[in-house]
């Protein structure tokens, strides 16, 4: 016989009692447990009554299954890729040129989903009351808003895009051109800009020719334009220190101003920099004259002796103890800082022009451009604007929306609100005008001339985005003295090249 | 969790004849029993320990009870008087902060149960039967252990894409499944188990999966707990998963919705220490409850060898 | 479940093989034999594979093949859901001569050799006298261990305060000793402050860790050095060290390979430090892929970062086998 069936043969053999030293005796031992545990089992003492096994198991797939089939299942999914195809949508315009109304019936049933971000604490109140209005034309439409978090922006909109997850979205300038760069992201809205019956509206909105021109086909309608990071300055401090406004006029006067209101014994500076850091630095080196890039395209334009000066004359602010040491405050904790009195001046964007109002600081504060450069006096704006997403199920409602959203309306309540300014003219006129007038902070109106007057944007190229991010922490080793001015310029220098593949 | 195995020996060193300070001081009577001086000196840096471990709580609290304005009072207040519960108030009725913490737990669970009958059957697999392929594959879970999740993301956010399940609840639970120290520990506490156990039960016929369930589950049961307490404060503490998994802020995870809240536009500190105080409770609660298989987390780990 | 069968059962895992239940111990034809052997191997396989199956169908998916597809990414450049091409090992020279890529390596690198020496310095201070003290353990067990359990996330948070110029209780405390107030997050100060969180929220782990380790140490050894005249310091040096070798170095390893992968901490306190100071490699990993569209360039630092780590527990592993012989 095999020697592993004769093996099998002889454990099966009955209990023979063999002595202590039987090596068997262990399984006998073994056994005889295994049959107490089992029979224990067999009671339902150790796993518990089989039932209540059997309840939990049942509990388990119930669990499961709600996790599968939840309200974020793929099943409920809108516009998977089979559905939508890669045509463009075929735009109502064309077959109603004779009437120039809507080509979406009043009562359709549908559901607009806008991914867009928290330009105030408010945002989704605010977003639903303009959503409110779209509903007396519109009733039986829909919205859900969700506000992306501005520092994982680009992961969700980017996902967003590819899987249609949303309908409008928020764009600012770059990201018009960063995600319009390749054609399966955004609507193509030239069947609609275009049409004849939108010439009006078109005519009315500020800047709407430069946004559409941004990208290879037109995607977006800018609906408000805003500085980017202005100087907010806190004027009690300014005539404490025996100045008036007119210290802004050049940049040697601006910088000993910062100096003289300077206490940083007391903890007190006279600005706070590199605290809203997008564009702080872009602004200047506009002002300098300068660009990323050459005014052909075809090499880094940074490295010029005025674009080197005037990151000096940054670096020089912090040298002098005029700016607060890096890593002091943050972009939350700036603005609380100079609403505390902590910073004379600090650069932000036009955000926090409606916080400071809403929480009535104890101070005069002013809103100016940056003071000159060697060659201007460049203060970065930005224009936010909708887009439509290529995968929406249905672009003429998306478009009624968007209309909606960028009307006088609509933006001459928001803007003034929050302290920006509508890039539609009807909002600024009339009856709408003076709405706006009386909710936009005063400060805001009176900076309006000189924004416009010095205001710059970013360069209109895809990579920009992509640049500035990578270059303002460079400019803050220069801040923090970890390299110097010429250093940081040479390694924006290569980030451009990189980026740009010269 | 370890414990000498014999009852310890008190060998006494004869008497000491002076009973000067130094020698009472400085002399220990035992062996394993400190000098007053060595314990006097390890409770100091315990005590040292535990002030500093602690405080950064208690101030967190202490904030999370203090209005905006009052946090900038100097000197601050430990407790104020009555204690303003506005942060707490917008926290749990006017944030998502109780659906982050309703989706954190029912993931935390899901994934804690299945993991615990996962893992233990894999293990004991590994451990009691033969198959082909069986070190092989072990070996190649084990090697995986060493990867660090944050190295995986993408390929990982690739994978999850393509299967469709994305920005779903699935997204959360499936991934952290395939966590290999589960069955790593579950091998290594079967493998303890008598050898013959499970030959006796095939003996009488029982199958495979009975002798799992009836024998091993509950031979092993102290460490289900230990494994089910791993898995589940690892789920309440994973960020760079959830974070890119899912985008639905219905879905959102409690670490990521209170990330979030730092990124907000306007500054509160105090709706951030009440998130804070309000993230660690149920964690708090499990330890507070199970504090041996807790700390047998640490020891997990020393059985690695 | 079955009763006992009598003699000459035959072993089957699971189904019995029917028909071949035979109370005569009658020799099987070797053909029979074979087929016999065959099929409950095949069984047996069935059966364990079946076992592994679940757990091992979400390795496979979610982190085999991820692991794989991570080298593939390294070798191509794009963004996060299309627009690939291949370009060969090109992202791995660029993280030499990138300025952001090797400042990223770096800054890793100095962030474990702070924290590291601390934490297990630490740890194994507190773990000793946890085994040394009677009276209180457990509270002190209690306090020391919490901080393991808060979310790095909210330990981020937490810090945040503490180290507000203001009103954080860390200036709050130097101001009230008469001491200037600190600018904690500056670019000098932000990774040893990042660093600090991650010992205060770690010690506790490794302390328990080591009291076990202590705590396992036979006593015999103890009894030999303190009859030999060892006081405590050479005690410890002599014996205790010796003894806890292997877990030392085990504890060294791994709090090494989870410095390395550092990301929450910075996200929250200082969002990458002020310019590129707290920048960590798995920050660059999550920034260049989900933020920047440079996905090759992320893959290819976390080739780097699975490298290092592997290379690293090799290293260990042998060192603890060779003693162990």
């Amino acid at each position: 016989m095999e020697p592993c069936l004769e093996r099998r043969a002889r454990q099966a053999e009955p209990a023979v009692d063999r002595g202590v030293n039987d090596p068997r005796e262990e399984e006998i031992t073994v056994t005889e447990s295994y049959r107490a545990i089992a029979a224990d089992d067999r009671d339902g003492r150790i796993m518990g009554h089989r039932v209540i096994g059997r309840l939990m198991a049942l509990a388990l797939s119930a669990m499961l299954l709600l996790a599968a089939c939840s309200p974020g299942a793929p099943s409920n999914a809108p516009a998977s890729d089979a559905t939508v195809s890669d045509a463009p949508a075929t735009p109502a315009a064309s077959g109603s040129e004779t009437a120039c109304g809507s080509s979406v019936p009043s009562d359709i049933t549908a559901e607009i989903r806008f991914l867009t971000g928290p330009f105030s604490d408010e945002e989704q109140a605010a977003q639903e009351a303009i959503a409110a209005k779209f509903n007396e034309k519109f009733p039986n439409v829909t919205f859900t808003f969700e506000l992306f978090d501005w520092y994982t922006s680009r992961t969700s909109v980017q996902t967003s895009l590819a899987e249609g997850a949303h309908d409008i979205y928020y764009m600012g300038e770059g990201d018009v051109v960063f995600y319009s760069a390749d054609d399966t992201a955004l609507l193509d809205i030239g069947p609609y800009t275009d049409d004849p019956c939108y010439a009006e509206e078109r005519a009315q909105i500020n800047g709407i020719d430069r946004i559409l021109g941004m990208s290879p086909y037109p995607v977006a309608v800018p609906y408000l334009w805003f500085p980017e990071n202005a100087l907010y300055v806190n004027m009690d401090k300014v005539r404490e220190a025996g100045l008036d406004s007119t210290f802004l006029e050049s940049w040697q006067s601006f910088a000993d101003a910062a100096v003289a209101m300077s206490d940083p014994a007391a903890g007190e500076y006279g600005i706070g920099l590199s605290l809203h850091n997008y564009v702080e630095w872009y602004g200047r080196l506009k002002s300098a004259g300068a660009d990323w890039v050459t005014a052909d395209g075809s090499a880094p334009g940074v490295d010029t002796p005025e674009a080197i000066q005037v990151t000096k004359d940054m670096v020089d602010l912090f040298t002098r103890k005029a700016a607060a040491p890096l890593g002091t405050y943050d972009y939350t904790t700036g603005i609380d800082a100079f609403a505390g009195g902590k910073l004379g001046m600090v650069g932000y964007d036009a955000s926090v022009a409606g916080a400071l109002t809403r929480n009535e600081v104890p101070f005069e504060w002013e809103l100016h451009a940056w003071p000159p450069g060697p060659q201007s006096r460049a203060t970065v704006l930005n224009t936010s604007s909708f887009a439509i997403g290529k995968k929406t199920p249905n672009p003429d409602l998306a478009w009624e929306v968007l209309k909606h959203w960028t009307s006088a309306e609509v933006n001459a309540e928001y803007a003034g609100k929050y302290g920006y300014f509508p890039s539609h003219q009807g909002a600024l006129e009339g009856e709408l005008g003076a709405t706006f007038e009386s909710l936009i902070p005063p400060q805001m109106t009176a900076a309006r001339d000189e924004l416009i007057e010095h205001g710059v944007y970013m360069l209109e190229i895809p990579e920009a985005p992509d640049m500035n991010a990578r270059a303002t922490p460079q400019i803050e080793r220069a801040y923090a003295g970890e390299i110097s001015a010429e250093e940081a310029i040479q390694n924006i220098v290569s980030i451009v090249n990189e980026v740009m593949g010269f | 969790m370890t414990s000498p195995t014999a009852p310890p020996r008190r060998r006494e060193r004869p008497a000491p004849t002076s009973t000067s300070l130094r020698d009472r001081l400085f002399s220990s009577r035992t062996v394993d029993e400190p000098s007053r001086i060595e314990r006097a000196l390890y409770h100091l840096a315990l005590i040292a320990a535990c002030i500093a471990l602690v405080s950064p709580f208690v101030y967190v609290i202490s904030a999370s009870l203090k209005e905006s304005t009052q946090l900038f009072e100097y000197p601050p207040k430990l407790l104020p008087i009555p204690p303003y519960l506005g942060h707490y108030e917008r926290l749990v009725f006017e944030s998502p902060f109780p659906r982050w913490m309703f989706n954190t737990l029912f993931v935390a669970t899901i994934v804690t149960v299945a993991k615990v009958f996962l893992d233990s059957m894999a293990g004991y697999a590994f451990a009691k039967l033969h198959f082909v392929g069986r070190n092989a594959f072990f070996l190649l879970m084990v090697a995986m252990l060493l990867v660090p999740y944050g190295a995986i993301i993408l390929p990982l956010y690739t994978v999850v894409h393509a299967l469709g399940i994305h920005d779903t609840y699935l997204a959360l639970i499936l991934p952290p499944l395939c966590n290999p120290l589960g069955v790593f520990l579950m091998r290594q506490i079967i493998m303890t188990l008598p050898k013959d156990l499970d030959n006796a039960a095939r003996l009488d016929g029982v199958s495979e999966f009975g002798i799992y369930r009836r024998i091993v589950l509950p031979l092993i049961k102290p460490s289900l707990v230990v494994l089910a307490v791993i898995t589940f404060t690892e789920m309440f503490m994973s960020f760079i998963w959830p974070l890119v998994a899912v985008r639905d802020q219905d879905l959102q995870v409690l670490t990521v919705g209170v990330a979030s809240m730092r990124n907000m536009t306007s500054v509160n500190f105090g709706l951030w220490s009440a998130a804070a105080v309000l993230g660690m409770v149920p964690l708090g609660v499990a330890f507070f409850l199970f504090q041996r298989q807790f700390q047998a987390r640490s020891i997990a780990g020393a059985l690695k060898q | 479940m079955t009763a006992s069968s009598g003699p000459g059962a035959l072993y089957s895992p699971g189904t019995a093989v029917t028909g071949m239940r035979t109370d005569r111990r009658e020799a099987l034809s070797a053909a029979d034999h074979r087929r016999l052997r065959r099929r409950w191997i095949v069984e047996r396989n069935l059966t364990g594979w079946a076992f592994v199956a679940p757990v091992g169908l979400f390795f496979v998916l979610f982190l085999l093949i991820p692991v794989l597809g991570v080298f593939y990414w390294s070798t191509q450049s794009g963004r996060l859901l299309g627009g690939n091409e291949f370009v060969g090992l090109d992202n791995f020279g660029r993280i030499l001569t990138s300025i952001e890529a090797s400042g990223a390596l770096r800054t890793t690198v100095i962030f474990a050799v702070l924290s590291v020496p601390a934490i297990i310095v630490l740890a194994m201070v507190l773990g000793m006298s946890l085994a040394r003290v009677k009276r209180g353990a457990t509270i002190y067990r209690f306090f020391v261990y919490f901080p393991v359990l808060v979310p790095p996330i909210v330990i981020g948070l937490i810090w945040v305060f503490l180290t507000h110029i203001d009103f954080g209780m860390f200036n709050v405390i130097l101001r009230a000793v008469g001491a200037e107030p600190v600018n904690w997050l500056s670019t000098t100060n932000a990774l040893p402050v990042v660093a600090a969180a991650d010992v205060w929220r770690s010690v506790g782990y490794w302390a328990i860790f080591f009291l076990a380790a202590f705590l396992g140490l036979p006593r015999e050894l103890y009894e030999a050095a303190h009859l030999d005249g060892a006081n405590t310091v050479r005690r410890f040096w002599h014996v205790t060290l010796p003894g806890i070798r292997n877990i030392l170095l085990l504890a060294v390893l791994m709090a090494t390979i989870w410095a390395l992968q550092v990301f929450e901490i910075v996200l929250v306190l200082t969002r990458g430090g002020p310019g590129t100071a707290t920048r960590t490699a798995v920050y660059y990993v999550w920034w260049y892929v989900f933020g920047d569209g440079q996905v090759g360039l992320g893959a290819a630092i976390s080739v780097l970062l699975l490298v290092v780590i592997l290379t690293m527990s090799i290293a260990v592993v042998r060192l603890i086998r060779v003693r162990q012989v």
